[in-house]
């Protein structure tokens, strides 16, 4: 019994930790098993092999508005899953926080927005947003198949809410995919995430 | 009443989503109100006056410092300025930590005047009237982020003399928030250790408060609590270093806050604490 709660304490601290600290660019990304929008369910882990991409979500967001009402999100999901990277759309805002959905909220935003991420993973209980210290809705993140971060902040390099700012964006997730996915380092392996804050429990 | 929040902020993100590209040309009138004012009731050929955009904000509502913090964006703007007149930077108060769950943003509630200092042509005629125009951006935040634009335009004479606009105090009060550079007998010093970077500030005289604003995104976790220590002639302040840090930091700058109205502008070289031993 006394070990069970030694053992919950250390995983207890370790999660904290993670929250507290994050993850570094070159370190393994940590492990997590989420509940996406059709009732999948989804574990990181499976995806070894592959190239993941983590997209923090806001509907509500302004920031987040800007690439979607532009289709600058949806372009991205089409092009990179079309070339075998995994792409999930997370969101993180609690029950009772701005940007919550229910499941079928987030299917008919996707319909309408013809979005096509790999999956929508509904993260209400903030678990997979503090195990990579999720900032703002967009945050980025880019795994590589070997489930090493290498990618981590904006999503480009125009911290506004203009759409009109994207065509002359550097897109820092897209530079990051093109390089790593022809076997060169990533330049830019982290940015200032700018955006809304993710609307965690209180 | 929580329900009633609720409920307001569910038509809020509505409106917002519905009305966006319509609301991003409309002023945000009902949580963000801005004017542009001057500190003098004219211009003055070849001297240089004071703008500010003056920002009233509805109860809970915020805009951000020039180094936002975890989230948002300074507002901007962009000057048309008839011929001659050059508008400089700027000039950021300081601001305050605003917490929310794991976040910390730098910022400003109720109201702020972000002044900005502006240089009138020399062959200024006379008697001329004098069309000040800016086109402003900014996000203001409270559970929801709102973008907002609005051009902004002042008309001003141009005269021999100025005399105090209404909005004079306001500056004054203003003024005493910017920062001022560090006294010339101070010292700042900081060395980097580990995940730890502690910055000390030898002022003369023990500094019993004082909280640190980066002006630098990306070098501190903003969020990460700072540790004070006090000592007779300064403090210390022990920060967490940013997780997003890949190269070490060599110059930590920021924004000094000791006392209400006592801010100093802090530009400190960083040394490794393994060259120290």
């Amino acid at each position: 019994m006394k070990k069970t709660y030694l053992l919950l304490a250390v995983v207890a601290c370790l999660l904290i930790a993670s929250a507290l600290f994050g993850v570094r660019i070159g370190e393994a990304a940590p492990d997590f098993t989420a509940v996406d929008s059709r009732g999948g369910t989804h574990r990181l882990s499976d995806s070894k092999g592959k190239f993941v991409v983590l997209e923090w979500h806001n509907q509500g967001c302004p920031y987040t508005q800007k690439h979607y009402q532009s289709g600058n999100m949806q372009r991205l999901q089409k092009e990179w899953t079309a070339r075998g990277v995994v792409w999930y759309t997370v969101i993180s805002s609690a029950q009772g926080q701005q940007g919550f959905v229910t499941a079928q909220q987030e299917n008919d935003y996707l319909e309408r927005m013809n979005a096509s991420p790999t999956a929508a993973l509904l993260d209400p209980t903030g678990q997979v947003g503090h195990l990579y210290a999720a900032k703002t809705t967009p945050h980025m993140i880019v795994i590589n198949p070997a489930g090493v971060l290498v990618y981590d902040g904006a999503i480009d390099d125009k911290p506004t809410t203009d759409q009109s700012d994207i065509a002359t964006a550097k897109n820092f997730v897209s530079l990051a995919l093109q390089e790593v996915t022809s076997g060169r380092p990533v330049s830019i392996p982290t940015s200032r995430p700018y955006g809304c804050s993710v609307k965690y429990a209180n | 009443m929580k329900r009633f929040t609720i409920v307001r902020w569910l038509v809020l993100v509505l409106a917002c989503f519905e009305t966006l590209p319509a609301a991003a040309q409309t002023p945000t009138a009902s949580v963000s109100k801005v004017a542009l004012v001057s500190e003098q009731d004219a211009v003055v050929p070849g001297k240089q006056f004071w703008l500010g955009l003056k920002f009233d904000l509805d109860p809970g509502w915020h805009i951000y410092w020039v180094n936002a913090g975890d989230s948002g964006e300074p507002p901007k703007v962009e000057w048309q300025m008839p011929k001659g007149f050059r508008a400089g930077d700027i000039q950021w108060p300081y601001p305050e930590r605003l917490k929310s769950s794991s976040f910390v943003d730098y910022s400003y509630q109720d109201h702020v005047l972000l002044m900005v200092p502006v240089h009138a042509p020399l062959d200024l005629k006379v008697g001329e009237s004098v069309s000040l125009e800016g086109h402003l951006r900014w996000v203001v935040c409270r559970e929801v982020c709102i973008p907002a634009r609005q051009d902004l335009t002042l008309v001003l004479p141009s005269a021999q003399h100025e005399t105090a606009s209404g909005s004079h105090n306001l500056f004054e009060v203003t003024r005493k928030r910017l920062p001022k550079p560090m006294p010339s007998n101070w010292g700042a010093t900081a060395v980097s250790d580990k995940d730890q970077l502690e910055l000390t500030i030898n002022a003369g005289h023990r500094i019993s408060q004082s909280t640190f604003f980066p002006l630098l995104p990306q070098q501190v976790e903003n969020a990460a609590p700072q540790q004070l220590s006090s000592f007779p002639r300064g403090v210390r302040i022990r920060l967490r270093k940013s997780d997003q840090l890949l190269k070490p930091i060599v110059e930590l700058k920021g924004v000094l806050v000791v006392a209400p109205d006592e801010a100093y502008v802090i530009d400190a070289t960083v040394r490794n604490a393994g060259h120290l031993r």
